[in-house]
């Protein structure tokens, strides 16, 4: 569903992802000082798989619901919302995304997603994700040191 | 045929079966049911064994047909043969491997083929003609001898193959057509092996086969014929470029 | 799991011929039947270097080698045969890409498993012929290439171009390429040149979810990404004279066009729907097996049922979606020529699904029975006279046809009886990955990957320039070694060689 928001004070997060080596398919690795922030790392280099970011800017905003039977479920149901948000109407290609809810009690999750429809010409194509995926799909909770990691496998 | 089948099944008395009658009828079925197919424990047999009792028979019989799965026939003969046909692929697959040295060599196989097609056609136009009379089979044999068809012990085949040949070869329809040029089929090659070293069954095999290729791609013609007829009333092929960039 | 060393592994390996290998009973736990794989000695060393590579203390990390992936699939409920690993075979999600399996359907235990399939459901390759000879096509390469682009849509985020709404498509689902026919899209001898004549009745529109149907909708017709590819390619070599002349094509130098595309979103989603509800199901039943990516679900069950029906649906998409790019390529080529594509004998040769479950009959043990047969990565091969092939091919057996990567050749191969008996009718389907995506960006530039397919004479144009490393020919397995495989193990017969002079891809 689309949301309101203001372009003030508008700041882009820092890039904490990376993609790392599998046979046919691509790891994602997003990382943060919670783990709110590695999951919404995760997605963003989903998006960053499917096109070029830097080419991407901050027209509108979409809010997204999930939910999971576990936290690896609600890591897989966030990025199938996601990935549904680039696969059809909106089309959105998204720069930044925000968890406003995330309750890990009963496994879910809100999210307002930043960014404008994938329009070819002004989007370099990358790759497209077919599906995610539960395998080797790990979220490391490092408490003490507040750091957190999520690892998932997505098909292309 | 059918006799034939009950023989090779090792029947007692497989001329005996006569049809007509529901007892006689019943009799074979349990007796195929016994010693052939075995589908129900002895037990189980109990109702189909009641050859004295004719209703409680039909009862379990009902019940058998539905057992095996018999596709729903309405003649006992159907019935009946469809039951023998069961029994023998289950012989045969107990021991397939015995069935092994059969080839078309065998003389005590193709002895038989003449005297099956006989009983229902006794006579043509309306009764005018008894197919079974002296006259009538010389007549068929004539034509055959003129037209080069090979002799067959039946003449009611060879009269037959007379009907397709002059259908197809003399009729009006035939006269016009042009005669077909190119080289013939090489139906020697191809990625199918029937049967290497027994040019016996090679052979027909191999004729049996483009025959019904044959038939088959005239079927399938048929069908896109139909396909493209309705084609003119339905299709209307579109594309609209501002719905997708395409290409840059 | 069970960790062992490499040495301890290798004894649970046959080599039972040059082209074949046995995977014994042990080697994963609760195998039902044997495992067994086919390479030549280039691939088989590739096949052991990945196992040993997986035996190193530390190893994590996404997939389990293909050999192991095998294994677990012997051991599934119901299998019947043997878990058969094809050449171009490497690991991928539950199943390898490259394996097939057979279910027994009268077993209630037998399952049906998506990663089996895989999320690509009717994946598949069309070949389309012309009367064109390389001399017409060298000069006007460019421009026919360019042309094909511009008709395709190709890449991430493209969208179709054939106008349908959401009507259309559940019409589309249910009846496959008859819609395509009946919209006029395609023609009636395409038809019966297609695997189960371009429709499964099995499909139930009802069954997928709407989430499925959004994705798909605007993707209809387009080619996508990844290793998808529109090829024009030459007749390089022929070794069947004879089979090559019953498909049409009757010299070195003549010009088809391949299609190498799938059911996009919508079957990807169908997928990830139905491995979803089967974990519950697992749980469920109680059905237990060696890797938790194997999600299945028992064929009569809802969830086994269901899936088979969504996936058939998904499957008829992917032949609405190939009709429609066949229309599209027509389009383009007659235009090109100033002519009809009638009058360019641009017709179907085949068309075939390398990612799909089918119920067929097949004989086990002497006696015929009815499986539910998995390919994923893998090519029905029938041989002659099977009644499910095109009358035409009916003395040739089924074509195969076994596309290669980008810049490499493709082959256009025969079913044999072998392999009907060997490997449930089953062959490979590609080149099948060597490299990760990774290694292939990190080791390859893709201006060097595009110089190189210039200079060999190929025009490509490609959506994402930056990704091609990825799909580059050094990444992949060698074609031709798959393919030689496959002929010398007999499973399915060679018969033509096709090099590609113009490649478009996402």
């Amino acid at each position: 569903m689309e949301v309101e928001f203001s372009k003030e004070n508008f700041l882009l997060p820092e890039m904490k992802y990376e993609y790392l080596d599998h046979t046919a398919d691509v790891q994602l690795h997003g990382w943060g000082s919670t783990l709110q922030e590695a999951f919404e790392q995760c997605g963003v280099a989903m998006f960053g798989y499917m096109t070029e970011l830097d080419y991407v800017s901050v027209e509108s905003c979409y809010e997204i619901e999930a939910k999971g039977d576990d936290i690896e479920g609600l890591l897989f149901h966030f990025l199938d919302e996601l990935l549904f948000l680039f696969s059809a109407e909106p089309f959105l290609v998204c720069k930044k995304l925000e968890i406003t809810k995330f309750d890990l009690d009963n496994f879910e999750i809100v999210c307002r997603c930043y960014g404008e429809p994938f329009e070819l010409g002004k989007h370099p194509q990358g790759t497209e994700v077919k599906a995610i995926t539960y395998s080797a799909m790990q979220v490391v909770q490092d408490v003490e040191h507040s750091h957190y990691e999520v690892f998932v496998i997505i098909d292309i | 045929m059918l006799k034939l089948k009950l023989e090779a099944l090792g029947h007692p008395t497989p001329s005996d079966v006569a049809l007509s009658n529901r007892k006689e009828f019943a009799s074979t079925v349990l007796w195929l049911e016994d010693q052939k197919i075995r589908l129900y424990t002895i037990e189980d047999r109990e109702k189909l064994r009641s050859l004295d009792n004719m209703q409680i028979w039909e009862e379990g019989y009902k019940k058998y047909c539905i057992d095996l799965k018999m596709p729903p026939y309405d003649t006992q003969l159907e019935q009946l043969t469809w039951m023998v046909g069961h029994a023998m692929r289950l012989e045969f697959l107990d021991d397939p491997s015995q069935y092994k040295v059969i080839n078309g060599q065998d003389p005590n196989l193709t002895k038989n083929n003449g005297a099956q097609s006989q009983q229902k056609i006794q006579t043509i136009f309306d009764g005018k003609i008894n197919v079974h009379d002296k006259e009538f089979i010389a007549g068929v044999r004539a034509l055959a001898t003129k037209l080069n068809v090979p002799h067959h012990p039946n003449h009611l085949l060879q009269l037959e193959a007379i009907a397709r040949i002059v259908h197809e070869r003399i009729g009006p329809a035939a006269k016009h057509r042009k005669a077909i040029t190119g080289t013939p089929f090489p139906f020697d090659k191809g990625n199918d092996v029937v049967s290497a070293n027994d040019p016996m069954l090679d052979y027909p095999m191999r004729i049996l086969r483009l025959l019904q290729i044959q038939s088959l791609r005239q079927l399938q013609t048929q069908i896109n014929e139909t396909i493209v007829s309705v084609q003119t009333l339905t299709a209307n092929p579109k594309t609209d470029t501002k719905l997708g960039k395409v290409g840059r | 799991m069970v960790v062992r060393p490499y040495v301890e592994e290798l004894k649970y390996l046959e080599k039972i011929n040059d082209h074949c290998w046995r995977i014994k009973k042990g080697f994963q736990p609760n195998m039902n039947v044997e495992g067994v794989f086919y390479v030549n000695s280039r691939l088989e060393k590739l096949m052991l270097e990945e196992l040993k590579n997986s035996c190193r203390p530390g190893a994590v990390g996404g997939f389990l080698p293909g050999v192991k992936q095998i294994a677990n699939v012997a051991a599934l409920p119901g299998i019947v045969g043997r878990s058969i690993g094809l050449p171009d075979i490497h690991s991928g999600y539950g199943f390898a890409i490259g394996n097939m399996a057979a279910f027994d359907m009268d077993d209630p235990l037998s399952v049906v498993s998506p990663g089996g399939v895989g999320f690509d459901i009717n994946c598949g390759v069309r070949l389309l012929r012309t009367n064109l000879y390389e001399k017409d096509v060298q000069p006007v390469k460019e421009q026919l290439a360019q042309s094909l682009f511009d008709h395709i849509p190709v890449g991430v985020g493209s969208k179709g171009i054939i106008p349908m709404n959401a009507r259309d498509l559940e019409e589309a689902l249910e009846m496959g390429m008859d819609w395509s026919l009946r919209e006029g899209y395609v023609w009636a001898e395409d038809k019966e040149h297609c695997e189960e004549y371009g429709r499964m009745l099995s499909a139930d529109p009802a069954k997928v979810s709407m989430r499925a149907k959004k994705r798909g909708l605007p993707q209809l017709g387009t080619l996508g990404a990844g290793n998808h590819y529109a090829e024009i390619q030459v007749v390089d070599e022929i070794y069947d004279k004879w089979s090559a002349s019953k498909m049409g094509i009757e010299e070195k130098g003549q010009v088809v066009v391949m299609i190498h595309s799938g059911s996009r979103g919508f079957g990807h989603q169908v997928a990830t729907d139905a491995l979803v509800q089967m974990e519950k199901a697992m749980k469920r039943d109680k059905i237990e097996t060696n890797d938790r990516q194997l999600a299945c679900a028992r064929i009569n069950s809802v969830e086994g049922q269901d899936y088979l029906k969504a996936m058939a649906a998904a499957a008829n998409f992917a032949w609405v979606n190939r009709s429609s790019m066949t229309f599209l390529t027509r389009q383009a080529f007659a235009k090109m020529f100033n002519t009809t594509p009638d009058d360019l004998d641009m017709h179907v040769i085949y068309d075939v699904s390398h990612n799909i479950a089918k119920v067929e009959n097949h004989i086990v043990d002497g006696r015929e029975r009815k499986l539910l047969v998995h390919r994923k990565g893998s090519t029905r091969a029938f041989p002659p006279h099977h009644p499910l092939i095109p009358v035409d091919y009916q003395l040739t057996g089924q074509p195969v046809l076994v596309g290669g990567t980008m810049g490499t050749c493709s082959y256009v191969l025969t079913g044999t009886e072998r392999g009907m008996q060997e490997t449930f009718g089953s062959t490979c389907h590609g080149a099948g990955r060597a490299l990760s995506r990774a290694k292939s960006r990190r080791n390859l530039d893709y201006k060097e990957v595009l110089d190189k397919l210039e200079q060999i004479g190929i025009a490509i144009r490609v959506a994402s320039p930056k990704l091609v490393m990825e799909e580059a020919p050094e990444a992949y397995k060698d074609v031709t070694d798959v393919v030689d495989t496959c002929h010398a193990a007999g499973i399915s017969k060679k018969c033509i060689k096709m090099r590609p002079i113009a490649v478009i891809k996402g």
